[in-house]
């Protein structure tokens, strides 16, 4: 019973931590929402993954602070006879706490319900692609699907793959062509798809709410980045703008068809288009900068909590007990 | 159906003799052909008592069609981590404003 109270007690303080982080990145992005984009796609890329992960490390950390300590048999227990404790041996008190056990469960049901999403989304996913790449001919590196529809994306998380439709094959010039295989060499080459599935499982742990927004600011970033990717390959910027933009009339055009439209975000189309023709800075060295500034904050607070546990410990359990 | 396309039209019963690899049972073949004729992808005439029957559309018709079932899940559920598109088409479809991005892209066509 203690072993079952004391894994209540420190999920509680993983919630309390990371919940609460997760909430202050987002408060903070909200309110930093457009300096950060006028770092560059790069920056803003790297900040949003960092920041992304920040409530996991943070909530983890501590837990493994607090059940070090405990295990080291640093407790306090004995003087403290009024709240439950943050200790292994002398957890069981946190069963007896209805709000505690219910907090646990629900934030439990939160993250699994996340994950069991996105397993599923990836499954149905891999299956659908499947029978796509079954009904297409290879063409060099591509895949070429027999479609009305214009579309071109890259699908497969080990090994990434383009696909392009016969719609928008045919219907781009080969400049345009050429520019929308290189946005898409970007994703194949970064592994664009793996790192957005592995941001999500991590995001799962943020409080409810808090990971779509992140998610979004990612995948936006990510497609300016690799908009900029292609006209770096190909000299010309608005080879990149002209292709997005004939793919979209040509989606416009084909009656009926609706086109492959992936998350509708209007003017999401327009804002890449502007992006690419304003010449704005990648951002590679800001966000190596603000990277490491990352890294050495957050050992600097690893660092700071391992050291402070004694104080840490009475705290959360003052707060939560 | 890549039987069907090879040749045509057939029994259930000729179906089966040249499913040789499988050899399903003679009533497994009948639903099975019963149901993709109620899908349409088969067209069917009667000849004595049995059916006989035949594609209704054509290999690149079907194969269209799998693009299109498989591809409408993922439009459904939105593609999130399963693909990574070139660019978002049907939510840029509005013509006006593909009318002003087209102007704006050839206006830096001619200042290079």
């Amino acid at each position: 019973m203690s072993g079952a109270g004391a894994l209540v007690g420190f999920a509680l303080v993983f919630i309390l931590t990371a919940w609460t982080v997760s909430l202050l990145v987002s408060l903070t992005f909200g309110a930093i929402g457009s300096r950060l984009r006028r770092l560059g796609p790069a920056a803003e890329r790297r900040i949003t993954a960092l920041a992304a992960a920040l409530p996991l490390l943070l909530g983890a950390t501590v837990v493994v602070t607090l059940v070090i300590r405990s295990i080291a048999g640093h407790d306090h227990c004995p003087a403290h006879d009024h709240h439950a404790h943050l200790c292994i041996a002398h957890g069981a008190a946190w069963m007896e706490q209805p709000w505690a056990v219910a907090l646990v469960a629900a934030a439990a049901t939160i993250v699994l319900a996340r994950l069991a999403i996105l397993g599923g989304a990836l499954l149905r996913g891999r299956h659908a692609v499947t029978q796509v790449r079954d009904a297409s001919t290879r063409l060099g590196e591509i895949r070429l699907v027999d479609s009305h529809r214009p579309f071109c994306f890259v699908a497969g998380l080990r090994r990434p793959e383009i696909y392009v439709s016969t719609a928008a094959w045919h219907g781009l010039d080969a400049d345009e062509r050429e520019a929308m295989l290189a946005h898409e060499r970007g994703h194949v080459r970064h592994h664009d798809l793996a790192w957005r599935s592995l941001l999500e499982v991590v995001t799962a742990f943020g409080a409810p709410l808090t990971p779509g927004p992140l998610l979004t600011r990612w995948e936006h970033a990510t497609e300016r980045l690799r908009d900029d990717d292609a006209a770096d390959a190909l000299g010309a910027p608005e080879a990149v703008a002209g292709a997005m933009v004939h793919l979209c009339r040509l989606g416009a055009s084909s009656a009926g068809t609706a086109a492959v439209g992936f998350t509708p975000m209007p003017g999401a189309l327009r804002d890449r288009v502007e992006a690419l023709l304003s010449g704005q800075p990648r951002g590679d060295r800001a966000g190596t900068a603000i990277a490491l500034s990352w890294l050495v904050l957050v050992v600097a607070v690893a660092i700071a909590i391992a050291t402070h546990a004694e104080p840490l410990h009475h705290a959360l359990e003052s707060l939560l007990g | 159906m890549d039987i069907l396309w090879e040749e045509h039209p057939l029994s259930v019963r000729e179906v089966q003799t040249l499913l040789r690899r499988t050899k399903p049972a003679y009533t497994t073949v009948m639903t099975t052909l019963d149901r993709l004729y109620k899908k349409g992808l088969l067209a069917r005439t009667k000849n004595g008592i049995a059916f006989l029957y035949q594609p209704a559309i054509d290999r690149a018709e079907y194969q269209r069609r799998v693009v299109h079932a498989a591809l409408a899940p993922l439009l459904e559920q939105g593609a999130g981590p399963v693909l990574a598109a070139f660019v978002d088409v049907a939510a840029g479809s509005d013509t006006e404003n593909l009318a002003q991005l087209e102007r704006l892209i050839a206006e830096r066509r001619r200042r290079r």
